[in-house]
């Protein structure tokens, strides 16, 4: 299942906390700021079928990367064998 | 220059440990092997013994898919050790340590570092799944499908959270050991390994007065605590009175609110921002410190169990914890940055653990 980076913008507080209690999503909590338009966003990891989800809940997604493949792709940055020896 | 793997981020120790460092450095093995059984390694920089010696303790590698945090450590270790031997400086931007300084250090403190807590999870996402979070603990017969545990929602501090918080409060932990959000906090506290491990640390040298773990992402410098809004005028509203049991953990609210004794809120704050300008003195970033309580509680981390030994066994010290996140949330996969944007945050965490050390008394 693909997994994506992704931001949430959700109406209030309630809808924030439901991100965590009903829909149990990854969140980076620490991104979690209040919009100056009203509402919060925060971003999370999310598989592809929770976007469908929560975007049928009332949630705004902004997508970013796939982070399985960027993921997989960032994995080539990894050091091999063992530079100490 | 790639990201150190799990083996190379253990040679690094034992090579750290050789001549002409083995006078001031001690490997130290810690006493559990993971669920896959590997071998975890701390090192302990010091010139000198004696009672006063203050300990300052670094963790990292707790979380799998922040591979970062290791070298980190890896490279304030190395960078502390070769300036010490030399008797030089060091510069990262702006901000500049003397040679004074990094004896100083060396000579009077005592600097635990414990770089990878979790090394079976990190070898995982390093080679399987980037996104793995938590430790390899193998599958329960009633969920197996589901493996691991969140080392950092598994220690000794508010852990049997149902009982402690508001049933509405949006907490990010988990009894569910097939919890999307990979927050499942374990069997029981202390249940996993490598948490033993970094708690065998703090019961196995006492003078650790200051303990820093290092995780990603959002460029954030937090501090205690993590279960609901601090508070400095009740001190029986705490975590240890039953009495608020299923009251805790919703944000702004009256309710409840942890207290902190206002000096030590105080004195926390204060070297968490004179860690932020050592920071930002690098390349200009600027972290936010702030209360390890967003929106979103926590129970069970290590920060919160460190803060909180004294206070539920008065003879153990008091440890000021902290939590550090590195990385901006504007970078791709923020987890495992590109290692040209890694190599400059190492820097500048690197100068903030230093600045820290200076201070930290």
């Amino acid at each position: 299942m693909p997994r994506y980076r992704v931001t949430i913008q959700g109406q209030d507080y309630a809808a924030m906390a439901d991100l965590v209690r009903k829909h149990r999503v990854d969140v980076a909590r620490h991104t979690v700021q209040e919009l100056p338009t009203g509402g919060y966003s925060v971003q999370a990891h999310l598989e592809k079928d929770q976007i469908g989800v929560l975007e049928a809940a009332g949630y705004t997604i902004s997508r970013h990367e796939n982070s399985e493949k960027a993921g997989k792709r960032r994995q080539s940055e990894i050091g091999s064998g063992n530079r100490y020896q | 220059m790639p990201y150190l793997n799990v083996a190379e981020v253990e040679t690094a120790l034992a090579v750290a440990n050789t001549q002409p460092n083995n006078t001031i450095t001690q490997l130290i093995s810690l006493p559990n092997q993971t669920w896959e059984g590997r071998g975890c390694h701390a090192l302990k920089i010091a010139n000198g013994t004696g009672p006063g010696r203050p300990g300052i303790y670094f963790i990292g590698g707790v979380h799998a898919r922040e591979w970062g945090s290791s070298d980190i450590l890896i490279n304030f270790v190395e960078q502390l050790l070769q300036a010490y031997q030399a008797n030089k400086g060091i510069t990262l931007g702006s901000s500049k340590f003397t040679a004074a300084q990094i004896q100083s250090i060396v000579n009077t403190k005592d600097i635990y570092i414990f770089p990878q807590v979790n090394p079976d999870g990190r070898h995982y996402s390093m080679t399987v799944d980037p996104d793995w979070r938590m430790n390899r603990r193998p599958a329960a017969n009633a969920h197996p499908t589901c493996l691991g545990v969140d080392i950092n929602r598994n220690y000794d501090f508010l852990w049997d959270y149902p009982v402690y918080f508001d049933p509405n409060a949006p907490i990010v932990n988990s009894k569910d050991p097939c919890s999307p959000d990979y927050t499942y906090i374990g069997p029981a506290v202390f249940s996993e390994p490598e948490t033993r491990n970094v708690v065998w640390m703090m019961d196995t040298f006492p003078n650790i007065r200051y303990f820093i773990d290092i995780h990603s992402y959002s460029e954030d410098i937090l501090y205690c605590w993590g279960d609901d809004q601090n508070q400095i005028v009740n001190q029986s509203m705490s975590f240890q009175n039953s009495a608020f049991n299923g009251k805790r953990g919703i944000a702004n609210d009256a309710t409840y609110r942890e207290y902190i004794d206002p000096t030590d809120q105080a004195a926390i704050v204060a070297l968490a921002t004179q860690m932020r300008d050592a920071i930002k003195g690098v390349r200009g970033r600027s972290y936010t410190v702030e209360q390890s309580l967003s929106l979103y509680p926590t129970a069970g981390t290590s920060d919160d169990y460190a803060f909180s030994r004294h206070r539920t066994d008065p003879t153990k010290p008091k440890i000021f914890a902290y939590t550090i996140e590195w990385g901006s949330p504007s970078n791709a996969t923020p987890f495992h940055p590109r290692y040209t944007e890694m190599q400059r945050i190492i820097r500048e965490v690197t100068a903030g653990l230093l600045d820290f050390c200076v201070r930290a008394t």
